[in-house]
């Protein structure tokens, strides 16, 4: 017999074994968020008299940024109460993914159980689904006024992709406001951004307040008719702190915001540097780390 | 006197059509050709073993039609579920053999179109799906004597569904896969009677599929669920069963009759069902 017999009956054999499962889409791959989160463990410039002074024109220039997104424009204007700061864009991501788990107006339902040791279980429909996926969510923006029908023509969108494997969900959502007209504070914006976002604690569909996110955007803010530049990244953490990472040359420090303590109305912002942990008092221009060291400027 | 044709429905003048001719290439085939079925050293069961049919033999039965393409590649098909628009066919290549051993592999493929189905019978909103069935399976088979021999096997079968469930908002796909072994005894008593006895054995039996659902929790959002799922639960934890045959074979003729019990593999999608049951094994079939 022809040697060519054998050869393509293997051939014939794999190419229809080569049928294996896959997903209808292909599950799209998360941006690796993991060097901003060390940058937010470990900065790496120090706070000194040399450095204060650049440090703080970082933080001029950062804070409105951040502010954007927030709901903020300045310092003093941050956003922290007795419950901590808040951020609108944050509510605003908070709420997206909160959709997950609502019922529809079609007769499906989605359940989603909650995940306390990463691991969870997915009900669609009557299909149990346990391995590898994705939710995308899209969200056509209300222009500031919910009240009125969706437009996205008018108002843009808001894509986001949140993905899901046998062991966990995953810890980036990432995503693209297009064009998305929105109230943040009390600003109205036109946000045309990527943004990237990476969750920290127990993921819980019914306690996304309990949730850390770590923040990137990339992108343009226009207000007023002014387009402004929008490429920022900050930490809002579940306790209430806000973290915003400062560069300072190559290197950086994180600027944070805090309660004094629970139900307090003082604020206690600072800086973490590569020298330690430092409170600051902006009126007086003074800095002072856990050793009682002081730096002014 | 005027004799006037009943006016049949139209699709048992099509069931006609196929019938007529297939019952006529039977004829023709049964009356020209050697004889060719005893139980003998050409002419070995191949059925659940190694063995081929020689270049040019055919076997053509109720069940199935085989063709020996080549000394040691048959090609088949299964002929009743053609009627319900399962397509299929199958190859089967030994090789390697001597006097004493011999080695196969199988292959195949069954597929359905769920919706020219559904649309066939008239359904209002025929789904869009499709229906594959790709089995393989390795055989060996040892020849104790010309009278004994014992054949393992060792097949792998896919079924898979893909297509949309509902048309408006769900998409997905189903996989079962699953593993079986088997064993063949067989004694050849005479150059007409040899008994089997099968023994098979699953594995595993694992369903899995991908599933595509867009939700609408409200006027502003829409969420597409893309997602995987893999399942034991169509799994049978000691799933084995027993069956005994005779096959009679004669000039062309070949009548294979047998009872098993356990849990029955429901052939061409190879599925091991969950409940152990008694089950007949009948074959009526011609080789020439």
């Amino acid at each position: 017999m022809s040697p060519r017999v054998p050869v393509l009956f293997l051939l014939f054999s794999c190419l229809l074994l080569a049928c294996a499962e896959k997903l209808p889409e292909e599950k799209p791959k998360a941006p690796n968020m993991e060097p901003l989160f060390q940058d937010y463990q470990t900065p790496t410039a120090p706070l000194t008299v040399e450095t204060a002074p650049l440090i703080m024109e970082s933080l001029l220039q950062t804070i409105p940024q951040a502010g954007y997104f927030c709901g903020w424009t300045t310092l003093e204007d941050m956003n922290c109460g007795t419950a901590g700061c808040t951020c609108d864009g944050i509510t605003q991501i908070r709420d997206l993914l909160d959709s997950i788990d609502k019922e529809g107006t079609a007769t499906q339902t989605l359940e989603l159980e909650p995940v306390r040791t990463r691991t969870q279980a997915l009900t669609v429909g009557s299909v149990e689904v346990e391995g590898d996926g994705f939710f995308a969510i899209t969200r056509i923006c209300d222009g500031g006024d919910s009240s009125q029908p969706a437009n996205a023509d008018a108002n843009g969108l808001i894509d986001m992709i949140l993905g899901f494997s046998a062991d966990s969900v995953d810890q980036v959502v990432w995503g693209k406001f297009k064009k998305c007209a929105m109230k943040l504070g009390q600003q109205d914006l036109l946000i045309d951004s990527e943004i990237d976002v990476r969750w920290d604690g127990d993921f819980d569909l019914a306690k996304l307040t309990d949730l850390s996110f770590l923040v990137e955007l990339r992108g343009t803010v226009t207000l007023a008719e002014q387009v402004h530049d929008l490429h920022t990244d900050f930490n809002a953490l579940s306790n209430g702190e806000f973290e915003l990472r400062l560069p300072v040359g190559e290197q950086h420090v994180i600027f944070y915001t805090t309660l004094a303590s629970e139900g307090a109305s003082a604020l206690v912002q600072g800086f973490r540097a590569a020298n330690g942990n430092w409170t600051c008092d902006f009126a007086a221009l003074t800095c002072q780390d856990e050793a009682g060291n002081s730096v002014g400027w | 006197m005027r004799f006037c044709r009943p006016d049949l429905p139209r699709r048992s003048w099509k069931q006609r059509r196929l019938v007529v001719p297939f019952l006529a290439l039977l004829v023709l085939l049964v009356s020209t050709g050697e004889a060719a079925a005893y139980h003998n050293d050409k002419q070995k069961v191949t059925e659940d073993t190694a063995y081929t049919l020689d270049d040019g033999e055919i076997r053509l039965g109720l069940w199935k039609f085989e063709y020996g393409l080549l000394d040691d590649l048959d090609i088949g098909t299964v002929l009743p579920i053609w009627f319900i628009k399962l397509a299929n066919f199958n190859l089967k290549y030994e090789f390697w053999h001597d006097d004493t051993w011999a080695f196969a592999a199988k292959t195949g493929l069954a597929w359905l179109d769920v919706g020219s189905l559904a649309a066939a019978s008239d359904s209002k909103d025929p789904p869009e799906a499709m229906f594959f069935i790709i089995p393989f399976e390795v055989f060996g088979t040892y020849r104790f004597t010309d009278d004994l021999s014992l054949s393992l096997s060792s097949l792998f079968s896919k079924v898979a569904i893909d297509g949309s469930y509902d048309a408006e908002d769900f998409q997905g796909a189903v996989a079962v896969t699953n593993l079986q072994l088997t064993s063949t005894f067989e004694w050849r008593v005479s150059q007409v009677t040899a008994l089997l006895l099968h023994a098979r054995y699953l594995t595993y039996q694992d369903a899995s599929g991908s599933t595509m659902l867009n939700l609408h929790p409200d006027d502003f959002t829409t969420i597409k669920v893309v997602g995987a799922a893999k399942s034991d639960a169509v799994d049978v934890a000691n799933a084995v069963s027993l069956l005994a045959s005779v096959v009679f074979s004669w000039d062309t003729f070949n009548l294979r009759l047998g009872l098993g019990y356990g849990n029955y593999s429901v052939p061409v999608v190879n599925f091991v069902l969950n409940q152990k049951l008694p089950f007949p094994d009948l074959s009526v079939y011609w080789r020439w």
